[in-house]
Formats: structure tokens, C-alpha cells, sequence
């Protein structure tokens, strides 16, 4: 079939975000995730009129086609993206461009740094061990498991300068 | 650039993350500031300076959110108080020491009338409305809380109340960028200019107003 001339195509937006949990998701987990947050959020009928499709999801940050005139229920639909299998994970949107080779010049090919992993005994500012650390901040697997559960995370963030002995 | 503030953030001992983890990741998000608001049966003084010191007053009688607001006022910068029961919501709007009432709607109904909203205005008493439930939950839970938090903002409206709008963060992922906290502000029935000052100038006044208060003093 041919291809629409552009004066009938559907205005379109790329969004492109950011994923921020403890594991690596998955291009199918977050696609699923994105899906369900939106029909529940917007019904149905906002799912069509949004025109939302997840275009590409690699190394943690993806980009999505939407329409023009939606974004902002683009925005509220990834803010309310709450958990994928049991580990929390919070979206965060980059920006948003018309072309497709924008987007991915703009927000896709800066390169992230990432947390490596890392196994050692810690006991300030509170006692556990350190699961992952980057340059600024360390995820622990701390010794009393209450706070993590009145916060419905998997692992306790510190930042390196909450430790002395790190410094 | 516009400056803009979370009054209601949660952090050790309360919750998971340290304060310097939540500034580091408001600011990256682009947050001037945050204020960590732990509820009273947790509060400790904050070791660390970067970030504003507050509280959320958790009161079960009228008398007890009395003693606690003299017991804490000079000790923290934003006072605020966990809303709610009815009683909690009318000592909280007729007192000039309490900063922000909030979720007045966590109780039963939508806990804010035109009495209340009358002594919010003659005190200054902000209301902060708290949006965690739109990403903590899905289906009857959140659409009812929606609806209490639209008639409250109607409230708000019409006797021009003070608004702040909060992530009442618990843990790095609860902190949401300004531009999502405004566009799930528009289920609330706010326009861009009320979500913006909301988020922005309101939540600084609040905070410069007690800082002048305890220089003066």
C-alpha cells in the first residue's frame, strides 16, 4: 500500500525516557508496564487517543512515539509507572523531540554511568551490605528489614558523603 | 529559572533513604530544595544541613497536636501536620504556628469546609494536597481520592487558599520531576499557573516566611 502524504499523517512526538530501578527491566516488562498504567489511568479510549507506542528500550532508557498534542498525559501516564514484576522503578522523561534522529541525538546517546557491583560490610549511616555503588551514591542491603518495607523499596540509598570512611 | 520546592519528603530513620540521597536525586530532577518531613514517632534532627528541616505532626486528640506543635515549633523550619480526622483539620487551620495541613481528605469525606477554609485564611495555613496514591494505587481507591482532592481544590479556590502540591515522598523513587508533578496536577483540576506556583513560589514564601520569623527572633 502506498504511504500517506505527510499532510495526512498524524502529528507525532518522540519522548524519551529514563528507567530508575534496583534489576535491569526488560523492553517487554516496561512495554507491558506503560500499557497497563495507561488504561488504567485513561481508559481505554485514552490508549487511542494518546497513539502511545514504545519504538525502542535499551540500556535502561527507551523512546516513545505519541501524539503531538498529548504529552502531558504522556508525562502523568510514565509518572504513575510503579513496579514491574516485585522491584520498584520510577520513570523519568528526558525530553521530548519531533524527529526521531533528534531524540536519539539529543537524549539516547549520552551514555549513563553506571552503578558497578560491589559486595563489602558497612556500618554508617546504617549497617548492611553494599550491594552497588557508583561514583556519588551506594545501594545497601541493610541489616533491619523495617525501613525497607515502610518504603516499599528492595535496597537503602545512601550517598558516599553520608560516610566518612568512604570519602 | 524557576525555583521549586517538595515540602513533604521522607527519609531515615522514617524510611530507606538518607537526606543527602534524596537531595542528590531531587536535584538531578531539577528541585531547588526539598524539605524532610518525617512523622513525629520518628523525628530526629537532621544531621545533615543541605535540605530543609521539617516535621508532619501525627496527632490522635485535638490536645496532643496542641502540646506537640509547642513542643516542635522552634525546632524545626516547616511544620506541618497529618491530616485527616476532623478534629486533627480544625486545630491545624486555627493555629498561626502549623505551615501546612495535610491530605485533610484521609479521613472520612473530603475533611475541609468553608469554617475551616475561613480559619486556614485567617491563620495562613497552607494546603498541601499529597498525590502518592496516583503511582501507590490504581482503580476505586485512587478515582475517590481524586474526587475528595477536586472538591478541596474547589474549596481552595474560591476562599484563595494557600496550595502546595507534594510527592510525600517515602523513598528515590516517589521523587517525581516538577513538569510530571504538574501534569498529574491537572487530574486535581489545576491549570498550569496554579500547579506551577504550587510546586514554586508558594512552597518558597512558606519557607522564607519561617526563616525570617526565627532570624528576627
Amino acid at each position: 500500500m502506498k504511504v500517506l502524504p505527510p499532510t495526512l499523517r498524524d502529528n507525532v512526538r518522540y519522548v524519551a525516557f529514563e528507567v530508575i530501578s534496583d534489576e535491569i527491566v526488560k523492553a517487554a516488562e516496561i512495554k507491558n508496564e506503560i500499557l497497563s498504567a495507561t488504561t488504567s489511568l485513561l481508559g481505554d479510549v485514552g490508549v487511542t487517543n494518546l497513539g502511545i507506542e514504545l519504538i525502542s528500550f535499551a540500556g535502561q532508557k527507551g523512546l516513545l512515539r505519541c501524539r503531538n498534542n498529548r504529552i502531558e498525559d504522556v508525562r502523568s501516564v510514565l509518572a504513575t509507572v510503579f513496579r514491574v514484576k516485585k522491584f520498584r522503578l520510577s520513570v523519568r522523561v528526558l525530553g521530548v523531540s519531533g524527529t526521531l534522529a533528534a531524540a536519539k541525538e539529543k537524549y539516547l546517546l549520552i551514555e549513563k554511568k553506571s552503578r558497578r557491583e560491589t559486595s563489602f560490610n558497612i556500618k554508617r549511616p546504617i549497617s548492611g551490605k553494599a550491594r552497588k555503588m557508583n561514583d556519588s551514591e551506594i545501594d545497601i542491603v541493610p541489616g533491619d528489614n523495617k525501613v525497607i518495607d515502610r518504603s516499599d523499596v528492595g535496597l537503602v540509598g545512601i550517598a558516599i558523603h553520608d560516610n566518612k570512611e568512604l570519602k | 529559572m524557576t525555583e521549586y520546592y517538595d515540602l513533604c519528603v521522607h527519609s531515615r530513620p522514617e524510611c530507606a533513604d538518607s537526606p543527602e540521597k534524596l537531595k542528590l536525586v531531587s536535584s538531578r530532577y531539577s528541585f531547588t530544595n526539598i524539605a524532610i518531613t518525617n512523622h513525629s514517632t520518628y523525628w530526629q534532627p537532621l544531621e545533615f544541613l543541605g535540605v530543609i528541616s521539617g516535621i508532619e505532626l501525627v496527632a490522635k486528640s485535638s490536645q496532643m497536636l496542641r502540646n506537640l506543635i509547642g513542643i516542635y515549633r522552634d525546632k524545626v523550619t516547616i511544620l506541618a501536620v497529618h491530616g485527616g480526622d476532623e478534629r486533627i483539620n480544625r486545630v491545624a487551620c486555627s493555629d498561626n504556628r502549623v505551615d501546612i495541613l495535610l491530605h485533610p481528605e484521609s479521613g472520612t469525606g473530603n475533611g475541609l469546609n468553608h469554617t475551616l477554609a475561613t480559619l486556614a485564611k485567617k491563620n495562613d495555613v497552607a494546603i498541601g494536597f499529597k498525590i502518592d496514591y496516583l503511582w501507590r494505587h490504581r482503580g476505586y481507591y485512587r478515582s475517590k481520592l481524586l474526587s475528595l482532592q477536586r472538591k478541596n481544590f474547589n474549596i481552595c479556590k474560591k476562599f484563595a487558599l494557600k496550595i502546595i502540591v507534594t510527592s510525600g515522598a517515602v523513598s528515590r523513587y516517589d521523587l517525581k520531576a516538577p513538569r510530571e508533578v504538574e501534569a498529574l496536577s491537572r487530574f486535581i483540576g489545576m491549570d498550569v499557573t496554579e500547579s506551577e506556583s504550587a510546586l514554586s513560589t508558594i512552597p518558597r514564601d512558606i519557607v522564607n516566611k519561617r526563616l525570617k520569623i526565627v532570624k528576627s527572633s
